[in-house]
């Protein structure tokens, strides 16, 4: 008697798991480290996965990472660093800059020199495959004389600089 | 006649209750009334459900009866610029003020002297007023007090001060921010593409206008189809911030100083309630401040954070009053992009509420 309940409750519990219902895919760890020109990137950095399969989820994900002071980071998908799911992404890598009090970013301090998904399809290290298991990501930033020159101009900038709260996108 | 001692010996004892059949009966009483209480609950959360749907309803007419007096969509925050001496400073008031009079709420509109702005203490007496209108009787933390402290110059023309004023647990859904997340396009930084909800900013001098770069749209123009477009929905329980669990989280962690612990699209006459870009929160609603934690793939029920989504604390979903004045309860399970597509006023997609 006590056996056919065990296995109604132990039924129950693997129909409920097996759903799923929420609509997410199973992640797995993704960390790294990214510098600019071989030193630490700065704080604040963000790092997206572009997936490259087919996504006909309920949620399609967008997996991103913002570095630390020394340039590390972690890959969210659904919730604080949980990784990234199986499959091939591209990467690209931006550094917004926050305007006010606004929640919305107002620029790319790197000028969207490595945001261009086009341009990043043909340099091997802007991709990444996430197998079963954890996986890391290696990223030097390499920054031409003028982008670097815009990026200290711009990060200088966006230091002292005062912007709206609203923002309405203009046209 | 025999002794009551023998008696009592020879006839049988009157036959009582066992103590097994009492703990029967009161386990299944037990039973039915664990079965009934759930039943009250469910019956309890329905009507709050119905009476916040009503609330929207109301606002989703007044939206109607504005747009029949201005010939447009109420504006989800209106702002003028300095005009001496008549408007000394410039002025932004949210979309709840403006359709005040269309709520049968004219004493309070009429009260606020739009020619002052915000922070003045006149006009804060009007704004602090607790309108039940607003308030969805399924968010647990009713009259409450918004404060926002503003730094001078978030808007040209505009000095610093505090906006205090009633709770609003219903929100403009202005667009939709980090398009390309939802629709897996390619992302232009930095904000990954935006589309234009129903309600824009607006302003009554045209040089404002051009200046924000405003647009309004009418009835005619939302050509995705008014029935098919989000005017006004839930987002619920502001300026206190609530995550998947609804557990209030704030203040939150890496928040900066001056919106500590403040979801700032509170207040239903505060500007801000009409600027609500949604860019999605994390599933479970945690970390909403960091450049990483400012976006993520839910749009419903994860996070009351202003952009991050819409929110309510009915299970399931939340309501939404869409253009035509219809009001719809919005399931947590309906497809992000499908929210989206609801969201944007002339985006050509197809939308299918299921």
């Amino acid at each position: 008697m006590r056996c056919p309940l065990a296995l109604i409750v132990a039924g129950f519990a693997v129909a409920l798991i097996g759903c799923g219902g929420d609509g997410t895919r199973k992640t797995y760890p993704v960390t790294g480290t990214l510098t600019i020109d071989g030193k630490p990137a700065d704080a604040g950095v963000l790092v997206y996965l572009h997936p490259q399969y087919e996504e006909q989820d309920r949620m399609p994900i967008h997996p991103k990472g913002e570095t630390d002071a020394t340039g590390a980071f972690q890959i969210t998908t659904y919730s604080t660093s949980d990784g990234a799911p199986e499959g091939a992404y591209l990467v690209t890598v931006e550094f917004p800059q926050r305007s006010g009090l606004s929640p919305h970013f107002s620029g790319d301090l790197f000028g969207g020199a490595f945001a261009n998904q086009e341009a990043n399809k043909a340099k091997p290290e802007f991709t990444l495959t996430v197998g079963k298991g954890p996986a890391t990501l290696t990223l030097d930033l390499k920054l031409s004389a003028d982008q670097r020159e815009a990026f200290q101009a711009a990060k200088r900038a966006s230091a002292t600089k005062q912007a709206g709260m609203f923002n309405t996108g203009g046209q | 006649m025999p002794s009551p001692v023998l008696r009592s010996l020879t006839l049988p004892a009157r036959r009582g209750f066992t103590l097994i059949e009492l703990l029967v009966v009161i386990a299944i009483i037990a039973i039915l009334i664990g079965l009934l209480l759930p039943a009250v609950q469910k019956v309890r959360d329905a009507a709050a459900r119905m009476s916040c749907s009503n609330n929207l309803k109301q606002i989703g007419l007044a939206a109607h009866n504005y747009h029949d007096a201005y010939n447009g969509m109420p504006p989800a925050w209106l702002y003028e610029p300095p005009a001496p001496p008549t408007r000394p400073t410039a002025t932004a008031v949210g979309w709840g003020l403006l359709l005040l009079p269309y709520l049968e709420q004219d004493p309070v509109y009429r009260g606020y002297n739009q020619d002052l702005n915000m922070f003045n203490t006149a006009n804060q007496a009007m704004t602090l007023s607790q309108l039940k209108l607003f308030k969805c009787p399924a968010t647990p933390n009713g009259d409450r007090v918004v404060e926002l402290p503003i730094p001078p110059g978030v808007l040209p023309g505009l000095p610093g001060g505090t906006f205090r004023g009633g709770p609003s647990d219903y929100s403009v859904t202005t667009g939709i921010r980090n398009w390309c997340n939802f629709m897996g396009t390619p992302c232009t930084p930095p904000d990954h593409g935006q589309r234009w909800g129903a309600m824009q900013p607006w302003s009554t001098t045209n040089a404002a206008v051009a200046a924000l770069g405003a647009r309004r749209y009418t009835l005619v123009t939302v050509s995705d189809g008014t029935s098919n477009t989000i005017l006004i929905s839930e987002v619920a329980g502001t300026p206190d911030v609530f995550n998947r669990n609804k557990q209030k989280i704030s203040p939150l962690p890496g928040a900066p100083a001056p919106i500590l612990g403040v979801s700032y699209g509170a207040g239903w006459a505060n500007p801000y309630n009409g600027e609500n870009w949604l860019s999605g929160s994390p599933v479970d609603g945690n970390n909403p401040h960091t450049a990483a934690g400012s976006s993520g793939p839910c749009l419903i029920n994860c996070s009351n954070y202003n952009g991050r989504g819409l929110f309510s604390f009915h299970s399931g979903g939340v309501n939404a009053v869409m253009a035509d004045g219809s009001v719809r309860f919005l399931r947590e399970s309906m497809a992000t992009r499908q929210l989206a597509f609801a969201i944007t006023a002339t985006g050509g997609e197809i939308f299918t509420h299921d």
